[in-house]
């Protein structure tokens, strides 16, 4: 059976994901980390201050959150489907080194969906109460403990580091630009909500029935646009530490070398350098119509420049994302696995060392294969190259990957001595369910036999 | 090793657990709707406030089901494409532009 490549057409197969993770990152991860927290300390200056203004934008803003939490969900779930449908070998392969932190990640994404539900709902009941904030924090800190892990995922991508050598998911996660990107996506967080507050206010004002309302509009976007200018502006540091980090972890992990270079100069300036210009502008329309001159930024002209700034936000975001993808290319996982067959030595051997030690877990954890294997029918050995298992080895295309006697690919593990490392079963199991990178071949219950035979006893 | 180190039992149990909890939610979360629905159509011909105010509460209750039973789908396609990558990527394969529609 094969896995054909699904063609997307105009966008291409990246262009689809692209498409999907740009319309679920900044919706979903950066103002899902952002909001809540802006919530919570919203609600605790309006306890502070006794200004009810702040309690109107916190409870708006829990709406907001719970919403975008049930609609954003589905973006994470198109973002997975997309992967697995179009890159199957990447996502199942990433997916097994990544499973038990994208398990914990499901653990922190339940708990953010029902504490920013609790929050929410006991807001008329509870509001100014410590336990009430403490529910908001809950959610909130679910919601960044879940962006922790899927940074992990994201920059090992970029920057895999030592895992190659070690296999530790340690190594995985805590990759050479992990801090770095993950400082940079929690600024971001903050910038997007502001922007998106500023969406709010802009709206608040336009629908305003009264003087006072209109007021509070006006003090909206003021509010809004000092959390979008402070955290935009201050993404310049964190910027120049994400880049450092990907100096040093790119360097040496590719043949290619560094991915900088694209950056400051390369085929990939344009956008980089085009979103920070981006984001300047934005910055400078936050600071002008929204901090400075807010009475300006309700305007009609103002509200036309104030929305184009959060398009230039989002644009910043696009571009940046878009620069970090295409610096990854031509590999999924830099400088471990490019394309969605090939894979580098270095991947080879990591799946070689897998397949040496399932000898060592089989018979704990499948027992049945060994009771299975002691009643395999028998046949008589077989000599060398001429022998029919060797002509079914070629027949299905075993020998285009493995290597047998000197002969064949090397894709996959060497199959001479394949023998001495697993058992009929083992191998049966193994052309049954390949691991990730070996595609399955239907091979009939007669030739089964015949193949496996061969390889267990050669000679 | 590279991936998770769980006896096929153990693997079933946890898709199995998951998978029944996920389709729980959301069909409850589904049915809910249709249930609020003719609770409203009685409550209104009845003029009955606090039976248009439980479906409303009932209403709430749905959708943070239905949004818990989405949430733990997402895990229900991350034990699959862990526990047993060659189902789950035949599967998104081959119904690839349906799954996407």
């Amino acid at each position: 059976m094969e896995w054909p490549p699904i063609n997307v057409p105009i966008l291409g197969r990246s262009g689809l994901i692209a498409l999907v993770a740009l319309l679920h990152i900044p919706f979903f991860v950066n103002f899902v980390m952002g909001a809540p927290l802006i919530a919570v300390i919203s609600e605790w200056l309006g306890k502070k201050t006794g200004d009810q203004r702040y309690d109107s934008l916190s409870k708006q803003l829990s709406v907001m959150v719970l919403v975008t939490v049930g609609v954003g969900a589905f973006g994470g779930i198109a973002l997975v489907a997309t992967n697995i449908g179009l890159f199957p070998t990447f996502f199942s392969t990433t997916a097994r080194i990544f499973f038990w932190p994208l398990i914990i990640e499901i653990s922190f994404f339940l708990m953010e969906t029902i504490f920013i539900a609790i929050y929410r709902y006991t807001y008329d009941r509870m509001a100014h109460r410590p336990l009430h904030m403490v529910y908001g924090l809950l959610g909130a800190f679910g919601a960044w403990m879940s962006g922790f892990l899927i940074n992990g995922l994201a920059s090992f991508m970029l920057t895999p580091g030592s895992w190659a050598e070690t296999h530790n998911i340690f190594d995985a996660i805590f990759n050479p630009s992990f801090f770095a990107s993950f400082t940079h996506r929690a600024i971001a967080a903050f910038s997007i909500t502001g922007f998106f507050l500023i969406i709010y206010a802009i709206w608040k004002h336009s629908r305003a029935k009264n003087e006072e309302e209109k007021e509070y509009g006006i003090w909206a976007l003021n509010y809004a646009g000092k959390w979008a200018l402070i955290a935009t502006a201050i993404q310049f540091l964190p910027g120049v530490w994400y880049l450092y980090s990907l100096e040093v972890g790119t360097r040496f992990a590719a043949p290619e070398g560094s991915v900088v270079p694209k950056f400051l100069g390369g085929e990939l300036f344009v956008f980089w350098f085009g979103g920070i210009l981006l984001a300047t502008l934005a910055i400078l329309i936050a600071w002008f119509l929204a901090v400075q001159y807010p009475r300006k930024g309700v305007t009609v002209f103002g509200k036309i420049i104030l929305v184009t700034s959060v398009l230039m936000i989002l644009s910043t975001n696009a571009f940046m994302g878009f620069s970090r993808e295409r610096a990854r290319k031509p590999y999924l996982v830099y400088g471990l696995m490019y394309g969605n067959e090939a894979m580098s030595e270095m991947m080879k051997n990591a799946f070689a060392k897998e397949e040496a030690q399932q000898q060592e877990i089989s018979p704990t954890a499948q027992p049945q294969i060994m009771v299975e294997t002691s009643t395999a029918p028998q046949v008589e050995p077989t000599t060398g190259i001429t022998d029919p298992g060797f002509a079914l080895l070629q027949q299905y295309s075993c020998i285009g990957c493995h290597t047998y006697d000197g002969q064949g690919g090397q894709v996959g593990p060497e199959l001479t001595e394949v023998g001495d490392r697993l058992t009929a079963e083992e191998i049966k199991t193994l052309i049954q369910n390949p691991p990730a990178g070996m595609p399955l071949i239907a091979v009939t219950p007669e030739d089964m036999e015949t193949l496996v035979n061969f390889l267990i006893s050669p000679q | 090793m590279i991936g998770p180190q769980i006896s096929p039992n153990t693997q079933s149990l946890m898709i199995g657990l998951m998978a029944l909890i996920h389709f729980t939610m959301v069909s409850v979360g589904g049915l809910v709707p249709l249930v609020v629905l003719l609770m409203e159509g009685y409550a209104l011909r009845t003029r009955n406030e606090y039976l248009l105010r439980m479906a409303k509460n009932l209403l709430k209750i749905g959708l943070e089901v239905g949004v818990v039973g989405a949430v733990l789908g997402s895990g229900v396609v991350i034990l699959l494409i862990g526990l047993k990558p060659l189902v789950i990527t035949l599967l998104f394969n081959q119904f690839f532009w349906l799954i996407v529609l």
